[in-house]
């Protein structure tokens, strides 16, 4: 319930009305626990709301979010689809006796190529598979691609561009297919895209705890940590994974210790120490609130001196009485991008 | 325990049996196939091989090549099986050749009747590897993708009652968190952080060592300092690693600054050291402490706590830098640092020839009870998951990166 109702707080702020397709931003919710995404299916940057339990699996889920928006899988359809236009072209243009024979050999040679050099390997000039030649004269640039059937040469495209141009193509911009090889450039040039990954996509997981109903907190609040959730650095991250807490500020409430389940301290854990707290003081002097509630958050020693980034919200138009404030942090997924030295998982083995 | 995940390839269960051939003929159409003569040959055993195979099948998932066999494909690609695809001639071509992920759990403790780890529901292991998609319907996955090379492949994996994975990797530094730590050494008994790799490549070439310990024993020339930055980031690093003697903490932290005054001196003389001190560090990241002092602070201290013996060389030594009560003073340092390590060491029947392993990742089968004092990052572990279940005791499915668990010493002390 306070997730859906997340979502459609956040769904108004990414601005998705009528039409979702013009949305930027998809907002999913997944409230079961070990939930397994199809990240292939996923189509534009999605903000996935999760409860703070689930914070226990945040290494797992971006691990296989990130391999996924990777796109692996795709990248090796769409070799075989290269690789079956290139036998129908083949066949079409009766271009060599035993054309399943050529397939099956350039397979194993594509293959060759991706394990030592990756699929960028593909669209490097070898003897192997694609032949990517240049000629050049005072004045302009031919270049060709081409394929080795049966010991020679047979151009599948061709381009020509004037040396002068103020922007040189890159990869396989321009390129026109020869005779009967559209297909063939065409499932090329989508590996090209793949492999310089301009899918784009990027993730958010975010693991959400609300000691009450959404529908307390002050509405301009909330939005105001939408907007910094949204706009954070973190999204610039491909997969990133945050903690939202929310929480009210009146006295005698209870501990928060006792209203948050074991796994969900757990969860807790993994915040590491780039805390922000946002406050809204209803408009109360700082010495009516019980802001040691906000350090008895129960989270390991080392970062409580990180609580000390507090953002007031200062609206007061929509005031709704009773303070209230919000933790934002990011949970610990297993990468490195902090670090100046460590790039990678198995430093040692 | 043996344990067969669907791979990432096949879009099947592959803990359905494989359908059983009763066609008489099909031994001889393998070997046939072993024998073909040229290319055109083995295609039409491969042709008849798979006409004979895929009598009875159950149509399961598409078959990529049906080309390869002379298939007309009008609408969609025919249907076929596990069975079909295990005794396809071409197979290893194929790109969905992958066979079988099967991962035996190996238990490390006391085995049950079921022959897995005592105490511990097999099925709280299946449900390791088990995940819903949002449809709700359950996926096999292996719960080590990303954080093991050896993920989707077939392998060993160790089941340890936690409690003893615990004992048997101790922190000895108590470090207040982990999460960035990127190793264990099973000498000093603590976990690595990304410094200490640079540092132990120094320190590892015994003549560098050797370097080190003859200026360890040479005086530190009169009228040098540690920066203030440096003093104060000893003093919460002295602190929080419980060296300052309660009785005379003034005098024991002097005695502590004179100790690294001339450990910081000696190692300004390395020009790779240098290098380290200069690469710009985070606290809790590239190094376990909570406050940036100089490079050279933060190598010395690290360089100390692993090669301790250089801190029992300092003791021993009794030059003219080192104040007569310093040995005294340091006494507190030298429990935590020296003899803390000494005492608590895992008793070996020979020398490990493995010092450094790296931080297994880890599945965690926990019931919801004090599951909330744990911490997720341990010393020579990152746990990546949590099962709750109330049906087993706590334990942890490992995947232990290539390593032989079982060839570490020190289990039946843990």
């Amino acid at each position: 319930m306070m997730l859906e109702e997340l979502k459609h707080l956040f769904e108004k702020e990414i601005g998705q009305g009528d039409d979702l397709s013009d949305s930027r931003m998809d907002v999913l919710v997944c409230e079961h626990p070990r939930s397994d995404f199809n990240f292939s299916t996923l189509k534009k940057n999605t903000v996935i709301l999760c409860p703070l339990a689930h914070g226990v699996s945040a290494p797992i889920r971006a691990k296989r979010a990130e391999y996924w928006l990777g796109d692996e899988d795709g990248k090796s359809r769409k070799v075989n689809e290269i690789l079956q236009n290139l036998r129908d072209w083949l066949t079409k243009e009766n271009l060599c006796e035993e054309p399943l024979d050529w397939i099956r050999q350039t397979r194993e040679r594509v293959r060759q190529i991706i394990s030592s050099r990756g699929y960028a390997g593909l669209f490097k000039n070898n003897q192997f598979f694609l032949n990517i030649t240049s000629s050049r004269n005072e004045f302009e640039v031919d270049d060709d691609i081409s394929v080795k059937i049966d010991g020679k040469r047979v151009s599948i495209a061709h381009r020509n561009w004037q040396r002068n141009a103020a922007v040189e193509p890159n990869g396989l911009d321009e390129f026109n297919a020869a005779s009967q090889t559209s297909e063939i450039l065409e499932s090329l040039r989508e590996l090209e895209l793949l492999v310089k990954n301009e899918k784009g996509i990027q993730l958010l997981f975010l693991y959400a705890w609300s000691s009450t109903e959404i529908s307390e907190y002050q509405p301009s609040f909330l939005r105001s940590i939408i907007q910094s959730i949204l706009s954070g650095p973190q999204l610039f991250s491909t997969v990133s994974s945050q903690f939202l807490l929310l929480d009210e500020l009146t006295p005698n409430l209870p501990a928060v210790q006792t209203v948050l389940n074991s796994t969900e301290i757990l969860a807790l854990s993994r915040m590491i120490p780039d805390i922000v707290i946002h406050l809204a003081d209803a408009g109360l002097p700082a010495k009516k609130l019980d802001l040691n509630r906000i350090t008895s958050f129960p989270m390991p020693a080392y970062l409580r001196q990180s609580l000390e980034r507090i953002v007031p919200h200062s609206a007061t138009v929509d005031s709704v009485g009773i303070a209230s404030y919000a933790v934002i942090s990011s949970a610990w997924v297993g990468r490195w991008e902090h670090s100046k030295e460590i790039d990678g998982e198995q430093i040692i083995i | 325990m043996r344990i067969t995940l669907e791979s990432n390839v096949f879009h099947f269960s592959m803990e359905k049996k494989n359908r059983q051939l009763l066609e008489p003929s099909i031994p001889l159409m393998m070997s046939s196939l072993l024998w073909a003569n040229s290319e055109s040959e083995y295609k039409q055993f491969s042709i008849a091989l798979r006409k004979l195979v895929s009598k009875d099948s159950i149509p399961e998932f598409d078959c990529a090549h049906p080309e390869w066999f002379d298939e007309v494909v009008e609408d969609s690609p025919p249907q076929i099986d596990a069975t079909v695809c295990q005794f396809c001639g071409y197979k290893d071509t194929c790109e969905r050749s992958q066979t079988n992920v099967e991962v035996d759990i190996i238990p490390v403790g006391p085995i049950s009747n079921e022959g897995v780890l005592q105490g511990v529901d097999p099925k709280d292991i299946l449900a390791c590897f088990g995940s819903h998609d949002l449809k709700g319907e359950l996926q096999r996955i292996d719960p080590f993708f990303g954080f093991s090379k050896l993920a989707k492949t077939t392998r060993e994996l160790y089941l340890i009652p936690l409690e003893k994975l615990q004992k048997r990797f101790p922190d000895l530094s108590k470090n207040p968190t982990l999460f960035a730590a990127i190793g264990y050494d099973l000498a000093t008994q603590q976990p690595i952080w990304p410094i200490d790799i640079r540092l132990l490549q120094f320190i590892l070439i015994p003549t560098n060592k050797d370097k080190i310990k003859k200026k360890i024993n040479s005086q530190v020339k009169k009228g040098q300092k540690l920066q203030l930055m440096d003093v104060n980031c000893l003093k919460s690093i002295a602190a929080e690693r419980n060296w300052i003697s309660e009785e005379k903490p003034l005098e024991s932290f002097a005695a502590i600054v004179r100790l690294f005054l001339k450990f910081v001196t000696i190692l300004k003389n390395f020009d790779s050291i240098q290098n380290i001190a200069k690469t710009p560090m985070k606290p809790f990241i590239d190094h376990p402490f909570d406050c940036n002092g100089t490079g050279y602070l933060h190598a010395a201290i690290r360089l100390i706590e692993l090669e301790p013996d250089l801190f029992k060389l300092y003791q021993n030594y009794d030059e003219m830098d080192l104040n007569t009560e310093d040995v005294s003073l340091l006494k507190q340092m030298e429990t935590e640092i020296w003899e803390l390590r000494s005492s608590e060491k895992i008793k070996l029947e020979h020398s490990e020839h493995r010092r450094f392993l790296p931080r297994f990742p880890a599945v965690l089968i926990h019931p919801s009870r004090e599951i909330d004092a744990l911490s997720l990052e341990m010393p020579a572990c990152r746990i990546v998951d949590v099962l709750v279940s109330e049906n087993s005791k706590p334990s942890l499915l490992v995947d232990s990166l290539e390593i032989d668990l079982l060839s570490i010493q020190g289990w039946n002390d843990a």
